[in-house]
């Protein structure tokens, strides 16, 4: 069962200057940075109550967050929503026989996640993530 | 100025009731409400997650930000609503760090009142500060 909205990425150009929008000017609190090689990403994670605000910076000109800013410019990317039970809803997702970016959950920065494919939603790339203590 | 929670996430649909429905079977999120705003030209749906929630927003008129962002972007999401505690407040210290943010208005779901930053300032997303009265 999905619980809450666990965080909403945003990707940007460069994080240093997103930061002084989103954590100098609207004054989030900035509780991670972090290094994300596998998909080729800086982020900045910001608390927004009981969620969070991902700021993603591409690293690596071949990756997905590359593309969709090279494509579109800077914007909402995502939306990541918490569930306590990742492989079940993609259990059935999978039984739905919806198009998948992640067959397995995976290791992320939230714990275990994956990702639905943004044509299942029409246009809104879903990441799903159960945290991991 | 203190940021307190997302409040919800605007979606830009063309097919209200078949988005909903996508939602809903692959995710769970079920449609609380439907309207249509006295001139606003919009037919929203409201899904509730956590303490936040997904707008569906599908514009009945093509003279619309959200058909011209539909237009440019194809469906997706739109935007990004938080609330806040005092609005006039967070728009006159926001300006004063050189924002540009609209004038406070009444939102389409009662009780709320908002005021929209604009996407340039904000690295590509159209934030709405909300305030619930």
């Amino acid at each position: 069962m999905i619980k809450k909205v666990h965080h909403v990425s945003i990707v940007v150009r460069s994080l240093e200057e997103a930061c002084r929008f989103y954590r100098d000017t609207l004054g989030l609190f900035l509780h991670r940075e972090t290094v994300l090689r596998d998909q080729g990403v800086k982020a900045a994670l910001l608390t927004l109550g009981d969620c969070e605000i991902e700021l993603l910076e591409p690293i690596d000109p071949e990756s997905g967050v590359a593309r969709f800013l090279e494509r579109r410019g800077e914007g909402l990317h995502h939306i990541c929503f918490q569930t306590d039970d990742v492989r079940g809803e993609l259990a059935r997702l999978q039984e739905r026989g919806v198009e998948l970016i992640d067959q397995e959950p995976r290791r992320g920065l939230e714990g275990l996640v994956c990702f639905v494919h943004p044509s299942v939603h029409r246009g809104v790339l879903v990441e799903l993530a159960q945290p991991v203590e | 100025m203190r940021l307190k929670r997302l409040d919800h996430v605007v979606v830009a649909v063309r097919e209200l009731e078949e988005a909903a429905r996508d939602w809903e079977r692959n995710l769970g999120l079920k449609t609380e409400r439907v309207v249509e705003p006295a001139g606003s030209n919009m037919r929203l749906a409201r899904l509730p997650v956590g303490n936040a929630f997904l707008e569906l927003a599908q514009p009945l008129a093509p003279d619309n930000p959200l058909a011209a962002f539909m237009d440019e972007r194809g469906e997706g999401m739109f935007s990004l609503s938080i609330e806040v505690d005092d609005l006039e407040a967070a728009v006159v210290e926001l300006r004063g760090r050189g924002v540009r943010v609209s004038d406070p208005e009444p939102g389409v779901w009662e009780g709320i009142r908002l005021a929209r930053i604009d996407r340039g300032s904000a690295h590509g997303v159209t934030i709405q500060l909300v305030e619930r009265g």
